[in-house]
């Protein structure tokens, strides 16, 4: 009996395995993005309302709007480019500097979780607009 | 004339009270010890003043018989300086105007005597010899030819080419020293932002503004109340036919071609406000985009032919600029004498100006301020000071630079300057044309040194350098900038607006470096301006985004880092002298500061340690190195309320991702 129960758990396991995504199926990002939430480690947000749109183009570059701050007039707008390697995904603004960090990223239908590969860091949830 | 208290010397009066002035001749009269605390009662710094009079001001209002008791005996009149206007009593009285007198009517040589003996009553608290101000320019005046066509520029204002002050492109046929940039940088505010509101009112206190000129003819404002000529105060505001201004000297109608008179103030009015996009000659800075859309020019008039500049005249336009409705007043004129701080050119000069000047900016004429904002010029004679008045700690005072962005030969620069802006240079290379100067709007009536050897008339457009010239360009931006706010229905803090006027600007500093060259060979060391030219050179966009609202800068979590201040500051930020910062307890809490911020280097150092917001306060020396105030000439105290997202990773570029 007690064979079959670990032959049972077993067989649960390689299911659910096999229902994950394949790790291999490339991740596809293009698309208008609007941050939609961030989940910190800290319960203070602040004060502050942050408007972030990302579009990411199939050419690699992307355009970026922000208005940072509830005082922010009208948004900042960053182009550049964008790369994705298996989950991970860097980019490099127009004026030639790195993004502040790379991502470990999701894609689960409509929304798209990006985590900053630092320490103890937030992550960044978008929608598809 | 209703609301003017006139008391005139009678023999019934004098006879009736007669003993009363015996006694008071006695108090009048201080024996040897007393001289000394008469006199400090006496402001008088110069022998630059009108003859005929002597302004007053009392402890307390004084009632109708102290003034009696003054007048009689003497052969002086009395009557109050300012009128006063219903529903403002408050405020006037806040500032004291309504204890205002202005005495006339002694002989000229009895001027210092007259002085004495009022001083030495004991409800007066000042007598100020009524000093004369000066225009700030040389008053040249050199006439500019119309063109046929706009040359392709934003708007069909054929002249607008010529004018490098608005849009700068580096022309080297301007001068051979141009530099691209040295301008107010408003040719997008103009294509993206707006063009002005007629709604937003500029006070020209100044020449009289020739209001039929055909470039400035739609943008005058019209004073709804009075019927143009008729000889009545169809208004009741205490002033005849003040149709689009008034003349403070003559008391009558707004003039401008007398003989002594230079087109001063139509030059500066049309750097404010000449019509835009109309198909004729220049543009001005808020001048509308040819829809009848630009603000209004208001014409108050301080000087008229040779006459005029007097205090109680421009005191009594700045009241009216602030009882009829204008948010801006634009001051080209000042005092050329030295004053070693605001305390003793009050000692020296009196505080009527200063009175005047803050019932101005404590009136609110528009929906986006709880005030209006004077600006000034900060005088032409090379001093390393600003002059006053607007060298006052509180009042925005203007340098001026040429087309080759370094500092005007003839400018004042240093304590109490506050911002910088183009008001032109004539003596660049290669000294062919009056391009280097500042084109504007002119009488046609006023002789231009078209030729110095052969002065014309006839020109509705001319060039004049100047701090003049600067001032009128900072009052168009601030026109702008409340257009704007007014259009997107935002509301400011006047003295917070003040703070925005002054930190809106680039450095200037990075040019001063060795000596400018004039066409002659002659040269002029530029050290001596570093650091004292104000902020820097007034930016009309980086106002208008100071309008919309800055973003907040991001800081990293875990780390001590410094923090870039210009979008606060603007770009002479790490040379500007901070005073400050401030940061309280629970926004210290949300971003998890270890330590106190701090400005090093004109950096803001932080170090938070927790993902957050917060706001971090950071005061500077609006101009200059020291706070002036009190005892002391220097810059206006700015404040910016900076806020603060920490993360735990940020970009150098201040982008998101």
């Amino acid at each position: 009996m007690r064979k079959f129960r670990i032959l049972i758990l077993v067989a649960a396991a390689v299911l659910a395995l096999g229902c994950k995504k394949d790790k291999n199926v490339p991740l596809d990002i293009t698309g208008v993005w609007e941050l939609a939430d961030i989940q910190t480690k800290s319960v203070n947000i602040g004060a502050e309302a942050v408007e972030i749109v990302i579009t990411f183009n199939a050419d690699n570059t992307f355009s970026l709007s922000q208005k940072i701050g509830s005082e922010a007039g009208r948004p900042d707008v960053f182009t550049g480019v964008w790369q994705l390697t298996d989950r991970t995904l860097s980019g490099k603004y127009s004026d030639g500097k790195s993004w502040g960090a790379t991502y470990e990223i999701s894609v689960e239908g409509t929304v798209l979780t990006m985590t900053p590969d630092v320490s103890d860091a937030e992550t960044y949830i978008y929608h598809k607009k | 004339m209703r609301n003017w208290f006139r008391v005139i010397q009678s023999a019934a009066a004098y006879f009736l009270i007669s003993s009363c002035v015996a006694v008071e001749e006695a108090q009048v009269l201080p024996d040897a010890s007393g001289e000394s605390q008469v006199m400090t009662k006496v402001a008088k710094f110069n022998d630059s003043y009108d003859t005929g009079s002597l302004l007053v001001k009392f402890n307390a209002v004084p009632s109708e018989e102290v003034v009696e008791r003054i007048v009689s005996g003497n052969s002086f009149q009395l009557e109050k300086l300012f009128p006063s206007t219903p529903g403002k009593e408050e405020l006037e009285a806040r500032f004291g105007l309504d204890r205002w007198y202005i005495v006339r009517g002694f002989e000229e040589s009895g001027l210092d005597a007259a002085a004495r003996k009022i001083a030495g009553l004991a409800e007066v608290s000042l007598v100020q010899y009524n000093h004369l101000s000066s225009r700030n320019s040389d008053e040249r005046l050199y006439g500019a030819d119309t063109k046929a066509s706009a040359d392709g520029q934003m708007f069909n204002d054929p002249l607008l080419v010529d004018q490098w002050h608005y849009n700068n492109t580096g022309n080297a046929s301007i001068t051979t020293s141009v530099r691209k940039g040295a301008d107010i940088n408003v040719k997008d505010v103009w294509a993206q932002l707006t063009c002005g509101d007629p709604d937003i009112i500029v006070a020209v206190v100044d020449e009289g503004v020739k209001y039929t000129h055909p470039d400035l003819a739609a943008n005058m404002w019209v004073n709804p109340g009075e019927v143009a000529g008729n000889g009545i105060d169809d208004d009741g505001n205490g002033y005849v036919d003040d149709v689009h201004g008034y003349n403070f000297v003559d008391n009558g109608p707004v003039t401008w071609g007398k003989a002594g008179d230079s087109g001063h103030g139509t030059h500066c009015a049309g750097t404010i406000a000449a019509v835009n996009n109309n198909g004729k000659g220049v543009a001005g800075v808020a001048g509308g985009s040819g829809k009848n859309d630009g603000c209004r020019i208001m014409s108050c008039q301080i000087f008229s032919g040779d006459r005029g500049g007097d205090v109680g005249s421009s005191v009594r336009a700045i009241k009216y600029a602030a009882d009829m409705g204008a948010s801006i007043i634009s001051c080209s004129f000042g005092y050329t004498s030295a004053f070693a701080s605001d305390n003793a050119y009050i000692k020296s000069q009196g505080s009527a100006e200063i009175d005047a000047i803050h019932y101005f900016e404590s009136s609110q004429n528009n929906t986006v301020l709880n005030g209006n904002i004077a600006v000034f010029a900060a005088g032409n004679d090379s001093h390393p000071y600003a002059h006053y008045p607007g060298a006052f700690h509180d009042i925005i005072s203007v340098t001026a630079f040429g087309p080759d962005y370094l500092p005007a030969e003839y400018t004042n620069y240093g304590p109490g300057c506050n911002i910088s802006a183009p008001g032109g240079e004539s003596k660049l290379p290669p000294f062919t044309t009056y391009r280097a100067l500042v084109l504007s709007t002119v009488p046609s009536e006023v002789k231009a040194y078209y030729d110095e050897r052969l002065a014309k008339t006839g020109f509705d457009y001319g060039y004049m350098q100047g701090t003049s010239m600067a001032c009128p360009h900072v009052s168009g931006v601030v026109a702008l900038a409340l257009s704007y706010a007014k259009k997107l229905g935002k509301t400011f803090d006047r003295e917070d607006f003040k703070d925005m006027i002054v930190t809106s600007a680039n450095d200037m500093d990075q040019y001063l470096n060795g000596s400018k060259t004039f066409y002659n060979g002659s040269t002029m060391s530029l050290a001596p301006y570093y650091h004292k030219l104000g902020t820097g050179s007034i930016d009309a966009w980086r106002l208008m985004m100071k309008v919309e609202g800055t973003p907040c800068l991001t800081a990293q979590i875990g780390t001590k880092q410094w923090l870039d201040l210009s979008p606060y500051f603007g770009t002479a930020s790490t040379s500007l002298t901070y005073v400050g910062v401030e940061v309280d307890d629970d926004d210290s809490e949300a971003l998890g500061l270890v330590e106190t911020p701090y400005i090093q280097y004109g950096r803001l150092y932080i170090h938070p340690t927790k993902y957050g917001s917060g706001k971090v306060t950071v005061r500077a020396v609006g101009g200059g190195t020291e706070l002036g105030g009190g005892d002391n000439v220097g810059g206006m105290d700015v404040s910016c309320e900076i806020g603060i997202i920490s993360r735990s990773f940020k970009s150098s570029n201040q982008g998101w991702l």
